[in-house]
């Protein structure tokens, strides 16, 4: 009786000290790049015909996990033709009837499930997939894993799931993309390989629980204030091979509402500093994700980032827009795809850009939460809230005469700026 | 009174337990990074041949001060034992009657960056003094009307700017000491010299861990197609002022500096798998702690723990002792169709290799390490995943870095 009494307290300090050891390990309140996480995010991932991306994710840990992964892709398309774009100047304008076009980005999503049992490693190429007892060696996870819809320009994250599919804070999962040349690749492919590590978010003790990942203290760890990112200046050229670089910029939302699926704005504040000390900035906005080279930002063929100003070296730094935004509602702040269109991938209902356009942003992009109501007709959730922090890779194009060469980095970051959100897709019991 | 004195009991174990979270989760639990700026950088892997060639970024996040670094070249090529001046590869019988020789060299510089500056050099040749991007009374940019032979620049030049600020004089890169050349490059933050005291390991608060850098595998000059391969250094962060430390040690112990992680988790295609019809991969390890003042170079044992897609298990064990790189499928066999890492033995794509590294050494036991994919296509790098950071008990020593 007398140990009965007593083994409240001692389960107490059993599960403390439980809850100790699984946490000790990653004490460090940041994401990371060669950590394991609960929550896992690919920042570039490209199946467009040209370029093909393999996943390759592992669970670290000696138990089963299960995850559940979102493709969200930002392909861009042409305002009219629908065609595949990247930037605006991919799109011709058209003559009959005289008429420009732009290139939006609309962000679409996928989910699929992914089950590892202890320690295993699976790899799957993004324009196939993976299904179950599709040929491949190795045991497919036991849910297939579908081909998004191609092209795909965008993102892949995987939020690790408990048995009822609630973000679980198991830290089990590391990941790594590495992008190859696609199947209807023309030009030489020697080269074309570059891989980067999947930036991990490490879990709390609190997280998960809802559909609703948290960003900050005891949850899942805060996205970074800043990001780093050190690359050759456009059109440097490469003292060694000869070959004149280039440097493409992905960035992705921390904050991202797979729920409703409606893209976040964010604004990337770019200062970068040459060699001699000479420095310079620009602007980059987006929905939740961009593909973007150095020479195109904020416009195309802009100065900033050339050699032909400055130095051969750059270290960029890159800030998340300070503020708050409304991001439902009325007012919800975005960048417009076309409004009526019944192409889904250029698709946009908000009235309000029936007049202001493609591309053009709408609503209330610098709310005070102060002020009552200032998102009319919000979710209580999710009216007048930061805007979202970053994260993302940097890969580096080595042209010569006779090919182009990849190299993809992590991108470093510096501090914590908690308050983002991931609003996942509802449960059926939810 | 019982039930008082059992409460209070509860009470006290509770609050036993809050201590030794405090304890356990605020100054432990710091491992290096690959993604954050620190005040120790590894790059496990540097070389040059005079086909391939690295390119080394060194930057300082720092957005006001200069900052210096003491970087160290290990040159962990083998010479054969009957002609010391020729370079082997110990997996191949290159030497004849003789016997090749692991060897481990090293050779130091200093780099003094400003401010919020990038900085680059190819291994082959290092950076020269006229090639330093700022120096006193020179203009920022090379070319301009000025020198820093004194004009006055700014009055018999209007526009001209000379630099009057922060500079990179002190500044000394060599190239590589052999060719071809094969081993690691380590720098430590220090602070600049003041007076008379020298330049030291930096540990004032609010200017550490001011470095970050990556390192680009560049390979095949003259008009041949190029291939390129990146990865960032892994750092180490420093943590605070360790009492009972001797000046020119620097302890990797979670409470100097970050420690090297208990395992090294790394994730690959098995040898001969996929991509391009022959991918292998090369993987670098270096030993955490080196006594640079005695010239010992670390000296860990790496234990391999390899699961395939099937979670079946396989594990084999190879000594690190100053540098080791090796193509996976090499590690445990000469013959690569025969290893446990390759595609023919596995029988799966994708791996994962979880590597822990043991040791008793004076130097400690901690690894750190890079991943090299090698394929028909061209090749790609990445860092590997860290894992755990260990408890310094039972003579378990932490890994140092001693200074000359």
């Amino acid at each position: 009786m007398r140990g009965l009494k007593r083994s409240p307290g001692l389960f107490g300090l059993g599960v403390l000290l439980v809850a100790l050891v699984a946490f000790a390990g990653h004490a460090r309140a940041d994401i990371a790049s060669d950590q394991s996480g609960s929550l896992i995010i690919f920042p570039k991932v490209i199946a467009d015909g040209s370029r093909d991306t393999w996943i390759q994710i592992a669970n670290t840990t000696n138990s089963g996990v299960q995850a559940h992964c979102f493709y969200i892709n930002a392909a861009g398309a042409c305002s009219v033709t629908g065609a595949f774009c990247d930037i605006d100047e991919d799109c011709p304008s058209l003559t009959a009837p005289p008429v420009s076009q732009v290139c939006v980005h609309v962000c679409r999503e996928l989910d699929f499930d992914i089950l590892l049992t202890p320690q295993q490693p699976t790899i799957w190429p993004v324009s196939i997939g993976r299904a179950a007892f599709d040929g491949m060696p190795g045991i497919p996870p036991s849910v297939r894993i579908p081909p998004p819809p191609q092209p795909f320009v965008g993102e892949l994250k995987c939020v690790q799931v408990d048995r009822s599919g609630f973000p679980a804070p198991g830290n089990a999962l590391k990941g790594e993309a590495v992008i190859v040349p696609g199947q209807n690749r023309t030009a030489p492919d020697f080269g074309l390989l570059s891989e980067y590590n999947a930036i991990s978010v490490i879990a709390g003790p609190n997280a998960g629980g809802s559909g609703i990942l948290r960003f900050g203290p005891g949850q899942f760890n805060a996205c970074p204030e800043k990001l780093i990112v050190p690359h050759y200046a456009e059109g440097a050229t490469d003292g060694f091979t000869g070959a004149t670089v280039s440097a493409e910029l992905s960035l992705v939302a921390c904050t991202e509402l797979l729920e409703p699926q409606v893209a976040t704005y964010s604004n990337a504040n770019m200062l970068s500093w040459d060699e001699f000390e000479q420095q310079f900035s620009a602007p980059l906005q987006f929905g939740c994700s961009v593909n973007r080279r150095f020479n195109n930002i904020p416009v195309v063929n802009s100065p900033q980032f050339s050699a032909a100003v400055g130095g051969s070296l750059r270290k960029t730094t890159i800030r998340p827009q300070a503020g708050f935004q409304c991001y439902s509602g009325s007012e919800r702040c975005h960048i417009c795809g076309v409004y009526g269109s019944a192409n889904p991938g250029l698709a946009e209902t908000d009235p309000k850009c029936a007049s202001a356009g493609p591309n053009a942003l709408v609503g209330n992009c610098s709310c005070d939460p102060a002020i009552p109501n200032v998102c009319p007709g919000a979710d209580p959730d999710f009216g007048c809230k930061q805007s979202p922090g970053l994260l993302g890779v940097v890969e580096e194009f080595y042209t010569s005469p006779s090919n182009t060469a990849t190299a993809a980095i992590n991108i470093y970051n510096q501090g914590s700026r908690p308050g983002d959100v991931i609003v996942m897709p509802a449960l059926p019991q939810d | 009174m019982v039930k008082m004195t059992r409460a209070a009991s509860v009470t006290a174990l509770v609050g036993l337990a809050l201590g030794i979270a405090t304890l356990v989760a605020s100054p432990a639990r710091a491992i290096g990074t690959s993604d954050q700026a620190a005040s120790i950088l590894y790059w496990p892997k540097v070389v040059y041949d005079g086909t391939t060639d690295t390119l080394i970024r060194l930057s300082n996040v720092d957005t006001s001060a200069p900052t210096q670094a003491h970087c160290y070249y290990i040159d962990a090529n083998s010479h054969c034992s009957n002609n010391p001046t020729q370079i082997c590869d110990p997996q191949r019988n290159e030497c004849g009657a003789g016997s090749c020789v692991p060897g481990w060299m090293e050779i130091d510089f200093d780099v003094v960056l400003t401010f919020e500056q990038p900085l680059a050099w190819n291994a082959s040749r290092g950076i020269r003094r006229a090639e330093l991007p700022l120096v006193p009374g020179k203009p920022p940019l090379l070319g301009g009307a000025c020198n820093e032979t004194g004009f006055p620049c700014g009055f018999s030049y209007p526009g001209c700017t000379c630099n009057f600020g922060q500079t990179n004089v002190g500044t000394g890169v060599p190239p590589v000491p052999e060719v071809p050349f094969v081993g690691a490059l380590e720098c430590i933050q220090y602070a600049p010299p003041q007076g008379s005291t020298p330049a030291r390991p930096d540990n004032q608060a609010g200017a550490k861990n001011k470095l970050i850098g990556q390192a680009t595998f560049l390979a095949t000059p003259g008009g041949l197609p190029v291939d390129a391969a990146s990865y960032n250094a892994t750092g180490l962060r420093f943590r605070g002022v360790e009492a009972g430390v001797p000046g020119n040690e620097l302890r990797l112990d979670d409470v100097q500096y970050d420690s090297c992680p208990t395992v090294l988790v790394l994730d690959h295609l098995f040898d001969n798998a996929i991509i391009g019809g022959g991918n292998v991969t090369d993987l670098t390890l270096v030993p955490c702690g080196n006594n640079f003042a005695a010239q010992i170079p670390g000296s860990v044992t790496a234990q391999f723990l390899v699961f395939n897609e099937f979670e079946q298990r396989f594990s084999t064990t190879r000594a690190v002792p100053c540098f080791l790189e090796s193509q996976l499928s090499l590690l445990d066999t000469t013959n690569p169709t025969r290893s446990i890492f390759s595609f023919q033995v596995a029988g799966t794509w994708a791996g994962q290799t979880r590597i822990r590294p043991v040791g008793t050494a004076d130097t400690g036991r901690g690894l750190t390490g890079a991943a090299w994919m090698r394929t028909n296509i061209g090749s790609a790098a990445y860092n590997l995943h860290q894992n755990g950071n260990p408890a310094f008990v039972n003579g378990l020593r932490p890994d140092i870095i001693t200074l000359p």
